[in-house]
């Protein structure tokens, strides 16, 4: 278990921390207060849901997109090559009735493992499929935003709930694996992915809408 | 000795010191250095520096810091702002840093005033900097999932410094890379950007004295985006005619921000752009129907939008996108006029019928066809006639009458609500009244007052007034409540003929008419004027009206300008209707110059000037003068004659005095051998080329010449006075002698005529036969012109006859007109002159007869004239002959009558040896 100073793991360090499954904790503050309290205003918890409402609405779209950019015989079985049953994936337990506090922490994992997961289907897609613009912008703008809700989360966990701190579990790295790992790996976390940010977004709904 | 010497080598030292790099790294090191290094301080704050000497320098060259002087540039620096703080220290203040300037240097006096640079530095002035003002950012959408963010600032004052800017943002949890200018100090544009996170941004500008921040703005990217306007708009026909549906697409997807939108539209051609309310384009879509739109109308339309709740920015418009309305049907009749000709016959009409084309809007698509309708309301019986035209004229020829006639346009939708135009057989309709014009900037305002009756419609006609053209009619309908309407296309400074018809429900109006300009403006050209009529004090002008296109608006009035050269101008105004005008008033026999000029409302224009000068006299003035002149004249003739006729006994007796009649004296009754009477046709049929009426030849002897008394001589002295200018060069005998000049013939002549034509001179020729009895005796002849005198003579000689009768007798002869046989030309004139001397009287004549008619030989005629007696006689003799053998010619040469021959003669000088008058 390593131990991350930031909420936000920067994406070097998580190359480095996705050589295998790991689990961090993410340390939100050292010290009494939370960090930029001045940017942490009323209007996170707006952008946090359109955040995710964002990501589940391009989800799809960018899962479709993977798919087709790599190729036979993904694009035909993507169901049997895609299946997330064998890699480790956040659980995310948490529905309408849950807490406020939980779901919070839950998404704070999800998405911290999303955007260690999408900047290592970034970084491969950028070695195997370097013509496909489309896929990579959505790739970036993916991890984008996940970086920011992180960010959102983060504010939200500190000024709410007081919570400095996160454990958090990376999942596998794809250093070192064959193309068509790589493109499979990709291909069963997107496909979690959709899964699990619609359920993300309709249980974020009731919690985060203005009240 | 000593002492020279070590300066020698103290300044060997110092070059030594100061060319040699650092001591460090060089071979010698320098005998001294200034702190601070290359300082970098704030304009107008004060700075110390401080010139440190090595103490080696001190040791080996006896350099001290009292010996220290401080440069800037090559200007000494005052001394009073130096400070030997001990003996290796110099230090050197400035209290305002402005005054500085680089290098700043340390100099040392040596022996001999030396000027040695012991270091120098550079100094940098200038400012810290300022605190960015004014910080705001946009996010540009690139592209669909691209943006964008670029903020701009004030950088404040120049700080003469290198001042670094870097735009800076953050997250709560994150720090990113700074944004850099590049090439601008005011503003930078960062790529990596995050909507829904709130995020920090300030500019920091940085250099040598300092660093400054601008205020944080903290913004979700979200709120300042400028979305990229929507694409692939299209645009499509509805099922109504006055709808179009728009349709778009957004390059932001809902999930990231939700968009409203503006559409705007105009008709194509036209510039002014319509506006869909905003309320019914503030939600996401991706289509919308306009309506309310004209059919078979080309519309134009663009789109933009923006985040929906306002945030941000709008984005660009969209490019124009033009759809087109489907048809429906012509909401309207098309206008329609008649222009009736009734030249060939006002019982046969030949009808124009016209309309204008329906307008875009109110055809409502492609008008196919018109079809015309005619009806003669003034007989039942008479068929309904039918045309259709696809034109807008139709020309029909009709009986006069009233006639109905029915327009209609049709379009593929359908037919047009009827125009309807009643032709009745008379305008005899109230007209309107008060018609008039009004310039409306670019529109001339028509209006009138409404008749009494009720009026369907007003037909305004108009029609652009040319010398050169016919009047092309325009026309226009307006509607009967109106009573006033704007002319559209109307030229300026053009002169328009305006009429207003009123159509009541069972007839038409008479026409009113009115001239009217949109803007008139100062006539092209002035009126050229000039005199019809010019007199002593007044003169009549006249111009010609100038053209309707010369006018250029109404001529208000005429001004008639004249002048002497020398005079003030006199300035006359005439009204615009005439053309001719009288100056009056003027000076007689001045020049003067006119010139005119026309006006209108708008200024005026003169033409060319005209001369012209008065007369002299006035009219009848000369006429007054001339005829009591000739009147006066006439009379004092009148009176003349009168008194003449009155004294005509007293006159003729001073200037034709009684001359008795040779023939009746009694020397012709004495002599023997002269007939009783004169054959005066006999004499003219022998001398035709002269005539003598009364001649007298006497043949005095010189010797008695005394026996003459003075009385006799007097009449002969009164003619030699008269003759002086023949006296002493002619013989005297001149147009009768043969050596006569011509010339002294011809002023003979002159006198000879009155002479004659009076009949009452009587020529005198005396031959004197002058010699001594022993002699041979020369004939002498000799003219006088004596008048009665001569006869009183011979009647005094008579008298005086009685003491010498027989010398008389055998000498004397007096001879009227010799008989024909007496004059035989072919008789040698030798012979005739031998004869002569035998007394042959008829030779005598005929030989005076042609010596005048070889009178021509003037050098002989003047020779004669000092020459003596013989010569004379000889130059006769000779003269004769060439008198006799030039004859026929003579009379070729000189065919003139007898009557016209001079007749006159020049008295004879008195000579010696000649002859005496008697």
């Amino acid at each position: 278990m390593k131990f991350v100073p930031a909420g936000v793991v920067p994406f070097v360090a998580l190359l480095l921390l996705q050589r295998r499954p790991v689990a961090g904790r993410a340390l939100l503050v050292t010290g009494s207060g939370c960090p930029s309290h001045g940017l942490c205003r009323s209007n996170v918890q707006e952008q946090t849901r359109r955040q995710v409402a964002v990501l589940n609405a391009t989800a799809q779209e960018l899962f479709s997109l993977y798919l087709k950019c790599q190729g036979e015989p993904f694009s035909s079985e993507s169901d049997k090559l895609c299946n997330p049953a064998g890699i480790f994936f956040p659980a995310f337990r948490v529905n309408r009735t849950s807490e406020r506090k939980e779901v919070m922490v839950a998404m704070y994992k999800l998405f911290a493992f999303l955007n260690a997961s999408l900047g290592n289907i970034t970084r491969d897609q950028e070695e195997l499929n370097p013509m496909a613009k489309e896929l990579l912008e959505r790739l970036h703008n993916t991890t984008k935003t996940t970086r920011g809700l992180i960010s959102n989360l983060t504010c939200l966990l500190c000024k709410n709930y007081n919570i400095f701190q996160v454990d958090v579990r990376y999942g596998d790295s794809s250093r070192g694996k064959s193309a068509f790992k790589k493109k499979q790996q990709g291909c069963q976390v997107l496909r979690k992915y959709v899964q699990v940010i619609g359920q993300a977004a309709r249980v974020l709904l009731p919690h985060l809408s203005p009240s | 000795m000593f002492s020279r010497w070590n300066w020698v080598a103290c300044g060997f030292y110092l070059v030594l010191n100061i060319c040699s790099p650092d001591a460090s790294g060089g071979l010698v090191q320098s005998c001294g250095h200034i702190i601070p290094e290359s300082p970098v301080l704030a304009l107008g704050s004060n700075f110390t520096a401080l010139c440190i000497l090595n103490e080696s320098c001190l040791d080996f060259g006896n350099i001290y810091a009292s010996q220290i002087i401080w440069k800037i540039k090559n200007r000494l620096v005052p001394k009073e702002q130096y400070r030997e703080i001990n003996r290796t220290v110099s230090s050197v203040t400035f209290n305002d840093t402005s005054s500085l300037a680089t290098p700043l240097t340390c100099n040392i006096l040596a022996d001999g005033q030396i000027e040695q640079n012991i270091y120098g530095i550079t100094v940098t002035v200038g400012l810290a900097p300022e605190k960015p003002k004014n910080l705001s950012c946009i996010v540009h959408q690139v592209s669909r999932f691209t943006y964008v963010m670029t903020c701009t600032w004030n950088p404040g004052r120049h700080t003469f410094l290198d001042t670094q800017f870097r735009l800076k943002y953050r997250w709560p949890e994150a720090v990113f890379p700074d944004c850099i200018p590049k090439d601008v100090n005011n503003s930078c544009t960062v790529n990596d950007i995050q909507f829904f996170v709130n995020t920090e941004i300030w500019v920091e500008a940085t250099n040598a004295l300092g660093k400054a921040e601008s205020d944080r703005l903290v913004v979700d990217p979200i709120d300042i985006v400028k979305p990229l306007s929507p694409q692939n708009v299209s645009i499509t026909s509805g099922l109504l005619p006055t709808v179009l549906q728009l349709s778009w697409e957004n390059w932001i997807s809902d999930a990231v921000m939700t968009l409203k939108f503006n559409i705007r539209y105009r008709i194509a051609g036209d510039t002014n752009w319509m506006e869909v309310p905003p309320e019914d384009t503030a939600s996401p879509r991706t289509s919308f129907s306009i309506q309310g739109l004209r059919p078979y109308t080309e519309y134009v339309f663009s789109i933009r939008c923006m985040k929906e709740d306002g945030a941000g920015y709008w984005s660009d418009w969209s490019e124009d996108k033009t759809g087109v309305t489907i048809e429906d049907q012509p909401s309207k009749g098309p206008p329609i006029w008649r222009i009736i000709d009734t030249s060939q016959s006002p019982a046969c009409w030949t009808v124009h019928l016209i309309w204008k084309a329906l307008k875009p809007y109110e055809a409502n698509g492609v008008i196919l066809q018109y079809e015309l309708t005619v009806r003669d309301k003034s007989s039942l019986s008479s068929p309904v006639k039918k045309y259709n035209v696809t034109g807008t004229n139709h020309t029909l020829q009709l009986r006069e009458g009233t006639y109905e006639v029915t327009l209609i346009a049709r379009n593929s939708v359908g037919p047009s609500p009827p125009s309807v135009l009643l032709i009745p057989a008379s305008n005899s309709k109230a007209p309107v009244k008060n018609l008039r014009t009004l310039p409306k900037h670019d529109k001339l305002w028509v209006g009138w007052t409404a008749p009494n009756n009720y009026v369907l419609k007003y037909v305004i006609e108009w029609c652009l007034v040319s010398s050169s053209s016919d009047c092309t009619i325009e026309w226009q309908i307006a509607q009967g409540d109106v009573q006033g309407i704007d002319l559209k296309g109307i030229k300026p400074f053009k002169c328009y003929l305006i009429t207003v018809y009123p159509l009541y429900a069972d007839g038409q109006g008479s026409g009113q008419s009115v001239k009217a300009y949109l803007k008139q403006d100062r006539p092209s050209k002035g009126p050229t004027v000039q005199t019809k009529k010019v007199g002593k004090a007044e003169a009549v002008l006249t111009w010609n009206h100038l053209t309707v296109e010369e006018q250029n608006g109404f001529i208000r009035n005429y001004t008639i300008l004249y002048k002497t050269i020398d005079g003030n101008e006199t300035v006359v105004t005439v009204d615009p209707s005439k053309t001719e005008y009288t100056l009056s008033s003027l000076t007689s026999d001045t020049l003067y110059t006119v010139r005119m000029m026309a006006s209108t409302d708008n200024g005026s224009r003169t033409g060319p000037d005209f001369t012209f000068t008065t007369q002299k006299f006035g009219k009848g003035e000369i006429e007054a003068i001339v005829v009591p002149v000739c009147l006066a004249f006439l009379l004092i003739v009148l009176l003349g004659v009168l008194f003449c006729f009155n004294k005509r006994d007293l006159i003729k007796k001073h200037i034709w005095p009684i001359v008795p009649d040779p023939s009746k004296s009694n020397i012709a009754q004495w002599s023997p051998q002269v007939p009783a009477k004169h054959n005066i046709s006999s004499k003219d049929q022998m001398y035709p080329e002269g005539s003598f009426t009364d001649v007298s030849v006497v043949e005095i002897e010189a010797d008695d010449k005394k026996s003459f008394s003075d009385q006799d001589l007097k009449p002969f002295d009164l003619l030699k006075k008269e003759k002086s200018t023949s006296e002493g060069h002619s013989s005297g005998i001149g147009g009768s002698s043969c050596m006569s000049s011509p010339r002294q013939s011809v002023s003979d002549s002159d006198e000879g005529e009155t002479t004659q034509n009076t009949s009452s001179t009587v020529q005198y020729s005396t031959v004197v036969l002058n010699g001594y009895r022993d002699q041979t005796p020369v004939q002498v002849f000799s003219r006088s012109e004596s008048t009665q005198p001569l006869l009183d003579s011979e009647e005094r000689s008579e008298d005086h006859a009685g003491g010498a009768d027989s010398t008389a007798q055998r000498q004397q002869y007096f001879r009227q007109n010799g008989g024909q046989d007496e004059t035989n030309t072919d008789r040698p004139c030798f012979e005739r002159t031998k004869q002569i001397t035998h007394a042959s009287e008829g030779d005598l004549v005929g030989f005076v007869q042609l010596q005048i008619s070889g009178q021509s030989s003037q050098p002989l005629g003047l020779g004669m004239e000092k020459n003596t007696q013989e010569a004379a006689v000889s130059n006769v003799l000779q003269t004769c002959t060439e008198g006799q053998t030039v004859r026929p010619e003579t009379v070729e040469e000189n065919p003139l009558s007898v009557d016209e021959m001079p007749k006159s003669y020049l008295p004879q000088t008195v000579r010696q040896g000649g002859y005496m008058p008697q």
